[in-house]
């Protein structure tokens, strides 16, 4: 395959190697094996089961691939191994973020040597509204996140030492995705001291990512 | 019946009479030094040797040098119940039947160090359940993970110090992770929280 490529000068999106599944691919979307046929509407179908596979890491309903094995006539064993090579293909696309379509068409024509027809639903979907980047991404290392937060505001009118007084505080009820729940009160001193955290926070996100150098790594 | 400032009882009646013996020169010091110690929680006014040594100086027994330190304790704990003026104090004073320089050198006293005396009582002695004593923060950028390189995402980490209370003693320290839409989700739910205390100061 290497000895096809002319004037690269970068990687393909794949990265360095390519990988058994991408030969795979290559080899039965281009008819190279007998047994396999792979027309167009069979590769949609495919597609449409690879969706909910990368955003959520669950296995298929083995009904699906034994349905498309039946209507379509490919054996089951090379159904999954289609299936297999089409989501690391879909992976490796996601994890390189390339933002420009034409580089990744680019790629899995020229180089992969995939037809055209099925490059072209491969990128409809990469960059069609179908996958939300944020579901695929899911498999990453987290920290604590905070679900919903419960409030209330209290005035304190007397106390075994102050008769007489008007002291305001807030009490907060935080529920944490680690499924904690965290509550404590602060006085108004306490809570524009978070309050303030909070809104510089806020500010360095925005400053930061109008930074030039932020903007060089699109 | 309106309740007294403080209700002549036989041991107040019995701690004006020392009271009003102390030397004039020695009785502010006592007081500022009573009054330096109220708020703290934990200590007491005077150590063991200190009070040895006011029994030599005032010339009282132990007992009756205790006496005179808790009612004078008493008359500014009562003073910051009632969040009393310096005048009025004087005029409560004088019921009790104290002398007269004795009255002026407590209002003095309380004039002084009233206020401040106010403001840490009603921070350290009222009832609390756990409090917020800290905020620190630090703000990330994720430039890659192992499903995605070439990312941008900035990512906000806060620690919130909680402090213990009656039914968890143990301080808490409190990690949360947020991205930038949830910070801005939870800046919205403190501005409406801002917003109401507003209105309350107005009501107030």
């Amino acid at each position: 395959m290497s000895s096809r490529i002319q004037n690269y000068d970068r990687t393909p999106f794949w990265g360095p190697r390519v990988t058994h599944e991408l030969k795979y691919l290559q080899s039965i979307l281009n008819n190279k094996e007998k047994s396999v046929n792979v027309n167009k509407a069979c590769f949609r179908e495919l597609i449409k089961v690879i969706i909910p596979v990368l955003e959520q890491h669950k296995g298929n309903d083995y009904e699906k691939i034994e349905s498309i094995s039946k209507n379509y006539k490919i054996p089951e064993k090379d159904c999954v191994l289609l299936l297999a090579s089409l989501e690391k293909l879909f992976r490796l696309a996601i994890k390189s973020s390339c933002k420009k379509r034409d580089v990744v068409k680019e790629d899995l024509v020229e180089i992969l040597k995939i037809p055209q027809d099925f490059a072209s639903d491969i990128i409809n979907v990469l960059y069609g509204t179908r996958i939300n980047a944020e579901n695929i991404t899911f498999d990453i290392p987290r920290n604590v996140n905070l679900l919903s937060i419960n409030w209330r505001i209290d005035v304190s009118l007397s106390t075994s030492s102050l008769n007489r007084t008007l002291d305001p505080y807030i009490l907060i009820q935080m529920n944490l995705s680690n499924g904690k729940t965290v509550s404590f009160e602060m006085n108004i001193h306490a809570f524009h001291k978070l309050r303030f955290s909070v809104a510089v926070a806020l500010k360095e996100i925005d400053d930061i990512l109008n930074r030039s150098f932020f903007k060089l790594i699109e | 019946m309106s309740s007294e400032f403080i209700v002549e009882t036989e041991q107040i009646k019995k701690a004006v009479q020392l009271i009003n013996e102390i030397g004039t020169e020695k009785f502010p010091l006592l007081l500022q030094r009573i009054a330096l110690k109220i708020h703290s929680a934990t200590e007491v006014s005077f150590k063991q040797e200190e009070i040895e040594k006011l029994e030599k100086s005032l010339e009282l027994s132990n007992e009756n040098v205790l006496l005179v330190i808790e009612i004078l304790e008493f008359i500014f704990l009562q003073s910051t119940y009632e969040v009393i003026k310096a005048q009025n104090l004087a005029v409560n004073l004088a019921k009790i039947s104290l002398n007269e320089d004795k009255v002026t050198a407590i209002a003095e006293a309380w004039k002084e160090h009233g206020k401040e005396i106010i403001e840490k009582i009603r921070q350290n002695k009222a009832v609390f359940s756990r409090r917020l004593l800290n905020v620190k923060w630090r703000l990330n950028i994720q430039m890659a993970n192992s499903m995605q390189t070439k990312q941008k995402t900035p990512n906000a980490l806060f620690e919130f110090n909680i402090s213990g209370s009656s039914a968890q003693p143990e301080d808490d320290t409190v990690q949360v992770e947020f991205n930038k839409e949830q910070l801005y989700d939870f800046f919205l739910k403190l501005e409406t929280i801002q917003k109401q205390i507003d209105t309350l100061s107005k009501i107030i």
